[in-house]
């Protein structure tokens, strides 16, 4: 039934990027590319290299799917992964905060951009973005005390469908760095070809972790 | 020569051998760096802070939920990682970030319970030192 349920909210086409991943901190650097899939209410990465593995996040479950050593993953969270609403993961920033809780605070407009406070009333933590038109170029989380939790950019912006697509994120914490170099934007239609990476083979091997209780 | 025949022989099946000992070695120290990883990052990532209110807020509720929430590793932490690795990688995360967390709301029960008895006692003390002036 759930199953049905997923496949009915599964949208008609999606938009395919190549991607190139990279995360640096004072241990290591590591890096890996493939194709990243996104779509209302489904987001999911292919990583080609350096070993092909699939991940998807469906509820509070994320799938980590090695199709070629037929092992995979299924890995509960505490939270469920919010991938609902118009636009998936690229949809509008406000009304994505306001899902979550989060209340809006000011607004600042300075030239061509407008800065935009938001503030989640339980935890303190603050959200502050900055919007040039309708293009999102950065996002800052704040502790209760003022301190930077992390800090987004996006940049090099491209038109895709009707959607301004940022082709570079920068993620940065006080203890590490995130790049994802975004490019050829593709939409592609949901087929099975595309449905299949979803699944789990049945000669699969599953490790559950999280499960346990 | 003929002894250079016997000792390259004798090489070539010493590395065929100590072949898969070699990948086992290398497989080991991946699960063990994932390991070490793994607890680094979660130290990192779990706020501690938020858990001691928790547990000072909420007593040994606060401590429950944090034994029973699981944070799991990011994805991007995952990404382009070994079966082996993932598998190492998440036990030892969530087992670290768990300990974390346990930790600092038993931390905010004790500090909340002691609160609790201090000011118990105070007003006690108050409460003996009214009646004996009352006298």
């Amino acid at each position: 039934m759930l199953f049905l349920l997923i496949l009915f909210l599964y949208p008609d086409t999606l938009i395919s990027f190549d991607f190139f991943h990279i995360l640096k901190d004072n241990q290591r650097t590591d890096s890996s590319w493939g194709k990243i899939f996104s779509g209302d209410y489904l987001v999911y990465i292919s990583v080609e290299k350096p070993i092909k593995q699939v991940i998807y996040f469906s509820g509070d479950t994320m799938t980590v799917n090695y199709p070629d050593s037929k092992r995979a993953f299924m890995i509960k969270s505490g939270i469920t992964f919010n991938l609902q609403g118009p636009g998936g993961i690229f949809g509008k920033v406000g009304y994505n905060l306001k899902k979550s809780g989060f209340m809006f605070l000011k607004r600042e407009v300075n030239g061509i951009q407008k800065i935009e406070t938001w503030v989640h009333p339980k935890t303190k933590l603050k959200i502050i973005y900055t919007l040039e038109g309708e293009r999102i170029i950065g996002v800052t989380s704040l502790s209760e005390k003022g301190d930077t939790l992390i800090n987004v950019t996006y940049a090099d912006y491209q038109r895709v469908k009707d959607k301004d697509l940022p082709m570079t994120l920068k993620i940065s914490t006080p203890d590490y760095e995130e790049i994802y170099k975004l490019s050829n934007p593709t939409l592609v239609p949901f087929n099975d070809s595309l449905r299949s990476y979803l699944e789990v083979g049945k000669d699969t091997k599953i490790e559950y972790k999280g499960f346990e209780k | 020569m003929k002894v250079l025949k016997y000792v390259i022989t004798g090489i070539m099946a010493f590395g065929f051998i100590a072949n898969p000992i070699v990948l086992n070695a290398a497989q080991s120290e991946e699960i063990a760096n994932a390991c070490r990883q793994a607890e680094f990052d979660a130290q990192r990532d779990v706020n501690g802070t938020l858990w001691l209110g928790a547990g000072c807020l909420f007593g040994l509720l606060g401590v429950g939920a944090a034994y029973i929430f699981e944070p799991s590793p990011p994805a991007s932490r995952l990404l382009g990682k070994s079966p082996e690795y993932v598998a190492s990688y998440t036990d030892c995360y969530k087992a670290a970030a768990k300990k974390i967390q346990t930790n600092n709301a038993i931390k905010g029960c004790v500090i909340s319970g002691v609160l609790y008895i201090a000011w118990y006692v105070v007003w006690m003390l108050i409460g003996i030192a009214s009646t004996s002036a009352a006298y």
